[in-house]
């Protein structure tokens, strides 16, 4: 099992609905099956740390001026 | 029957068995989901009506006072027809001494072409509906594993349920707002096995649970399942045999095969107002002892496209929910 995130649609896990954001645990070779709809959520949140990174910078910027 | 007659012509008998194949094709059910909306060139608009028709407005205004204004937005999606064909050789001295004549003559050869033109719409229409980039993020879902409808844990009745009242929070319609559903026929074998559905029917039925229950159940008008195969097989790769919609997918929709370019659908499918062209050219320089070789070629021109979209600035469906990995 490995974690992923959503990022489209929704999902029906155990009888409950998750949906954009939410985490979600499932084999790899299923989550490829969804792979338009699922991030690993390793790469979610390198990519969230990315942004912030790139916020903060901006935000360093702007402040600087 | 989603081609309305009296809207679409044919011009010769060719055309005649071109068109009339389409109509009896019933494996194939891209004409459900893209309604056939004849036209009369190949650009044309499509109207639609945004969400402003359902703004709160004061209506509480006594005679001197002006009343507020509604305002009806409509917004237009521009359509362009693609042209398709295919052609294929008769060879009149194979027609001559074939002892079944029709297998090899001009009709059989056009029926051929236009199954051939029908499987790469049916091709075309499924690639568009499997993708969950073509829907809102709200009307698409996957089923785990342990939800599934085959499975203990699956609940079909309550899924379609909460996909239903998704749509409508996009087109309206009422209780129900899309009528039907198309899967196929690799999904639906595997949802008669549903125990949902088996304990409906154990007492009362032998067999496996009936077509018209399972659509029963999942409170539509119209259960279409897709029968048509094709093989992906390229030159030196084994027969590949596969249904277009794939085994575990269902698509929810609003089903409305009228002809009327204003009336909402989940999909259209603009086709000329004369379907097909067909031409059957004797080649001068393929001669032989029963005459010259034929060349017979069948075309069309359509786009499919989506009959209500999400809003002006999309291009995704808006009246159908894609439900993925419905069955284990």
């Amino acid at each position: 099992m490995a974690q992923f995130v959503i990022t489209h649609g929704s999902f029906k896990v155990d009888g409950k609905w998750l949906g954009v954001g939410d985490a979600i645990e499932m084999e790899p070779k299923e989550a490829a099956k969804h792979s338009d709809c699922l991030i690993s959520k390793l790469e979610f949140e390198a990519e969230k740390a990315g942004e912030a990174a790139k916020q903060a910078a901006l935000k360093g910027k702007a402040v600087s001026k | 029957m989603p081609y309305d007659r009296s809207a679409f012509v044919t011009r010769t008998p060719q055309e005649d068995i071109a068109f009339d194949f389409m109509v009896d094709a019933s494996a194939y059910v891209a004409d459900k989901l893209f309604a056939p909306k004849p036209v009369d060139k190949a650009d044309k608009k499509f109207y639609q009506v945004d969400l402003s028709k359902l703004k709160l407005v004061n209506i509480d205004k006594g005679t001197m006072a002006e009343p507020d204004t509604v305002d009806e937005q409509l917004f237009a999606s521009n359509v362009s027809l693609k042209e398709k064909k295919l052609g294929g050789w008769v060879n009149p001295r194979d027609e001559r001494d074939a002892d079944i004549k029709s297998l090899l003559g001009d009709a059989r050869k056009i029926k051929q072409i236009t199954n051939q033109i029908l499987i790469g719409r049916e091709y075309q229409a499924a690639a568009l509906v499997t993708n969950t980039a073509n829907y809102p993020t709200a009307l698409t879902s996957a089923i785990a594993s342990g939800s599934r409808w085959n499975e203990a844990g699956g609940d079909p009745e309550a899924d379609i349920i909460t996909a239903q009242e998704a749509v409508r929070n996009y087109i309206g319609g009422g209780v129900t707002p899309c009528n039907a559903i198309v899967m196929d026929i690799a999904c639906f074998r595997k949802l008669q096995t549903s125990p949902n559905l088996r304990t409906r029917t154990m007492y009362t039925k032998a067999g496996p649970v009936p077509q018209e229950l399972v659509q029963a159940y999942l409170g539509v008008d119209h259960l279409f399942i897709s029968t048509g195969r094709y093989s992906a097989k390229l030159e030196g790769i084994a027969e590949s045999l596969g249904g277009f919609y794939g085994a575990d997918n269902v698509v929810l929709f609003k089903y409305n095969p009228s002809v009327a370019l204003e009336d909402v659908s989940f999909g259209v499918m603009a086709l000329m107002d004369s379907p097909f062209w067909v031409t059957v050219t004797p080649d001068p320089k393929r001669m032989g002892p029963a005459g010259p070789a034929r060349f017979v070629q069948v075309g069309s021109e359509w786009a499919l496209a989506p009959g209500m979209v999400e809003s002006s600035s999309s291009t995704k469906f808006a009246a159908g929910y894609l439900l993925r990995t419905v069955v284990a």
